[in-house]
């Protein structure tokens, strides 16, 4: 044993340093002399002296004011031979002892910066310009879905507040950013938000064409919801990785994870609704100008032909409610 | 202060007058043979008062009037009177109450044999004998006749009010007569006499202002020759299916009157769109004044009169509606989008609960006929009790031009699948489009 590791601990018994001393006698104190110093005002100037005997390690309190104790338990000392795992308080600093050397991890690699994406993103000119596509999409998409009369406000008033969100949300990212990394990235994560928001508007009116033109039911919800979880990954992958220091492929499963979480609760809310009974009913009910028609058109006679399911549908559904229904009020 | 000054000539020229018009009005009107008072007491001890009684509480839940209809204690009522029991034999009992001559009340239990759910009557069998009944009157009435209605109005005892026979309705599926008379709930069930104390109809419900419906006594005497035939008592396991089986024979009836012509149709801009297919349907027209970038005027046929099955359950309904979309102002993509606002949901809905109906299913597609492309969407729905009957929706919206179109749904409620794929098909194939 030739060398000792002094770990200096803060208050959640964390490491916060290491020191490797090999030269003995080892002092430890606030005093600049010392071998180790620690900037604690209720150590002393020459709190403590650790020596060398053959084969251990003694240490000594040099009349300190505020002494040495034992954490574990907790006991005055005078002085102490010191073992592996040996934990010591001095002022209001913890102190443990170790003789052996560990095998440290991996050095995490620091992101490529800046990367393409990163000299993309300096460039004043993309965020006002991918702002600018953002307003000019959901103002088009209101601008189709209002029946009634329109004027630019009554357009601008519906696209703002979607805005002030995505600005809102981008500054979440960013703050995190600069917390964890101690990097802001704000036009990054507003870029990612407002271009991924415009890419799902895209793919829901795509789903919806999709399924009128083709006739094929309920292939709108399937599209939108595949689409909806790739949009959240990548939404959710994208702020991780630049606001957090996890690997890629932990920001990939986290991301994945999250979005099939929520989507799937939004989805199992949803669906519970549309099986609670309603007077109203449920079809698909898209549509299109007559130009998007690629289906074609049946004739009537093999549209009621196709109706039979339907009728066997509610049949086998209704197959023991009846009787059982009838049975019930008889012998009630 | 303004005095009038009477002369002694003008009062006696005054009471004169009077006088005199008290002598002509008693000269002109025929004697009345019988007043209110000597058919109401002629005619009480064949009339009762019908009760519902949960056995849990052993409390009445529903009250109605009844009467004897022979001399073996067969009781007519109205099926709405009793329907709570048809839906729950075991949960409520059918009592009657009869006043003896001392006046006081005597309740007895009641037996439900028959029923006509389509024309809201029931038979009740008691174990009465040789009781006073009324007869059904044969004669044909003129407008104007009087009319006496006997009941129990609100639980307050019988009571008979007059009224004035007004014809036949036509503006319902089934016919009813028209009283101006001021018929209420718990009047229901009871019978409207002539003086000569002829049923002419059963008191079945009031549209306020008196004005009163009654079912015409035709409806009973064919229940009451149902009720001849030997076996055809129902018991309470028949109850329900028998309703089933009344309102498919009911629906087979008037579909197929409907389906036996063509549709007469109705220009709406460059659209035929069928018209009033029967002249019991209401059909009216309304256009959206709103300030709008297009323009929309809509025409509706209905029913009035629905089928009464239980309470918050009724059937038989027939409505039909056709919207005319057009636009110069919009493109195409907003008008399609308007197109759609129409065809997402029909502009009227049955009503109904969870514990009668099952969920609308549907099938959605486009189909043509010579003229004319749709996007179609059929909808149907099952009733939990009765077998073999649904209810139908159907929403179309027309897909022949960019800037204008057609949205028309169809209800048939109560329907067989059969019908209501024919119905539908004519329905369809009644729509055209001139370029």
């Amino acid at each position: 044993m030739d060398a000792l590791i002094i770990e200096v601990l803060d208050r959640f018994g964390k490491v916060k340093t290491r020191h490797r001393v090999e030269s003995f006698p080892c002092k430890i104190g606030r005093d600049f002399s010392n071998n180790i110093i620690l900037d604690d005002t209720y150590i002393s100037p020459n709190h403590i002296t650790i020596e060398q005997s053959e084969n251990s390690f003694l240490l000594q309190d040099n009349e300190s004011m505020n002494g040495v104790y034992n954490v574990h338990p907790f006991k005055k000392l005078d002085s102490l031979a010191i073992e592996n795992n040996s934990r010591i308080r001095i002022g209001h600093t913890d102190i443990r002892f170790n003789f052996t050397d560990h095998n440290v991890k991996e050095t995490l690699k620091d992101r490529d910066v800046p990367s393409q994406l990163a000299m993309l993103v300096s460039n004043v000119f993309v965020l006002p310009i991918v702002w600018f596509i953002f307003c000019a999409a959901f103002m088009i998409d209101s601008f189709i879905e209002e029946t009634g009369l329109i004027t630019f406000q009554k357009l601008l008033s519906e696209t703002l507040p979607l805005l002030i969100f995505i600005i809102i949300w981008a500054l979440i990212w960013a703050t995190i950013s600069k917390v964890v990394t101690h990097r802001f990235y704000f036009i990054f994560h507003a870029i990612w938000v407002s271009c991924l928001t415009i890419a799902s508007t895209i793919l829901d009116n795509f789903s919806k064409y999709f399924e009128f033109s083709f006739s094929i039911s309920g292939s709108a919800y399937i599209i939108s919801l595949i689409s909806s979880i790739v949009i959240t990954s990548l939404l959710f992958y994208g702020h991780l990785h630049y606001s957090t220091t996890l690997t890629a492929i932990k920001s990939k499963y986290i991301s994945i994870t999250t979005s099939i979480v929520i989507i799937g609760m939004i989805e199992i809310f949803s669906l519970l609704n549309a099986t609670e009974f309603s007077n109203t009913p449920r079809y698909s009910s898209v549509i299109k100008p007559p130009m998007f028609i690629l289906a074609p058109a049946s004739t009537i006679d093999d549209f009621f032909a196709g109706t039979t399911n339907i009728k066997d549908n509610i049949d086998e559904e209704l197959q023991n409610t009846t009787s059982s229904l009838i049975n019930k009020a008889i012998n009630n | 202060m303004l005095k009038i000054k009477h002369s002694k000539f003008s009062i006696s020229l005054y009471f004169t007058f009077i006088l005199l018009n008290l002598f002509i009005v008693n000269l002109f009107t025929p004697p009345v043979f019988a007043s209110t008072q000597g058919v109401f007491t002629q005619y009480k001890n064949r009339l009762t008062q019908i009760r519902i009684v949960d056995k849990t509480t052993n409390s009445k839940t529903t009250i109605g009037s009844g009467f004897f209809v022979n001399n073996k204690g067969l009781i007519a009522t109205n099926y709405h009177v009793i329907s709570k029991h048809v839906f729950e034999p075991n949960q409520y009992r059918i009592e009657f109450v009869l006043h003896d001559r001392k006046k006081t009340k005597k309740v007895y239990p009641a037996k439900l044999i028959n029923f006509d759910v389509i024309h809201d009557l029931a038979l009740l069998e008691t174990n009465l004998k040789n009781t006073p009944f009324l007869k059904l009157n044969k004669k044909s009435l003129k407008k104007g006749e009087k009319i006496f209605s006997i009941g129990n109005p609100h639980d307050l005892g019988m009571a008979i009010i007059t009224g004035t026979y007004n014809g036949l309705t036509n503006d319902s599926m089934n016919k009813r007569i028209h009283l101006s008379s001021a018929i209420n709930s718990g009047m229901s069930g009871g019978p409207s006499i002539t003086s000569t104390g002829e049923i002419i109809g059963v008191n079945v419900a009031s549209a306020g202002n008196q004005i009163g419906f009654l079912v015409p006594v035709n409806y009973l005497r064919n229940l009451l020759k149902k009720h001849a035939i030997p076996k055809s008592k129902i018991t309470a396991k028949q109850f329900i299916p028998e309703i089933s089986l009344q309102l498919l024979a009911n629906q087979t009836l008037y579909i197929s009157k409907i389906l036996s012509s063509p549709f007469k149709t109705k220009k709406l801009g460059k659209y035929e769109v069928p018209d009033k297919l029967a002249n019991y349907l209401t059909c009216w027209g309304d256009s959206e004044t709103k300030e709008l970038p297009y323009k929309a005027s809509q025409n509706s046929c209905a029913t009035k009169n629905d089928i009464y099955l239980a309470q918050g359950f009724t059937t038989g309904d027939i409505h039909y509606s056709h919207t005319h979309i057009s636009s110069k102002d919009m493109n195409v993509f907003r008008f399609s989008h308007v197109l759609q606002n129409y065809f997402k949901r029909p502009d009227v809905l049955l009503t109904g609960k969870k514990k009668y109906f099952t969920n609308y299913e549907c099938k959605t597609d486009f189909i043509e006929n010579d003229s004319m492309k749709f996007k179609l969407s059929f909808c149907l729905r099952g009733y939990k009790h009765l077998k073999n009957v649904y209810d139908m929706i159907l929403t179309a919206a027309s897909l022949n031009e960019n800037h204008t179109g057609i949205q028309t749904n169809l209800i048939l409620a109560g329907i067989s699948y059969e019908n209501a794929n024919l119905f539908s098909k004519k329905y369809l194939e009644a729509f055209s489009w001139t370029p």
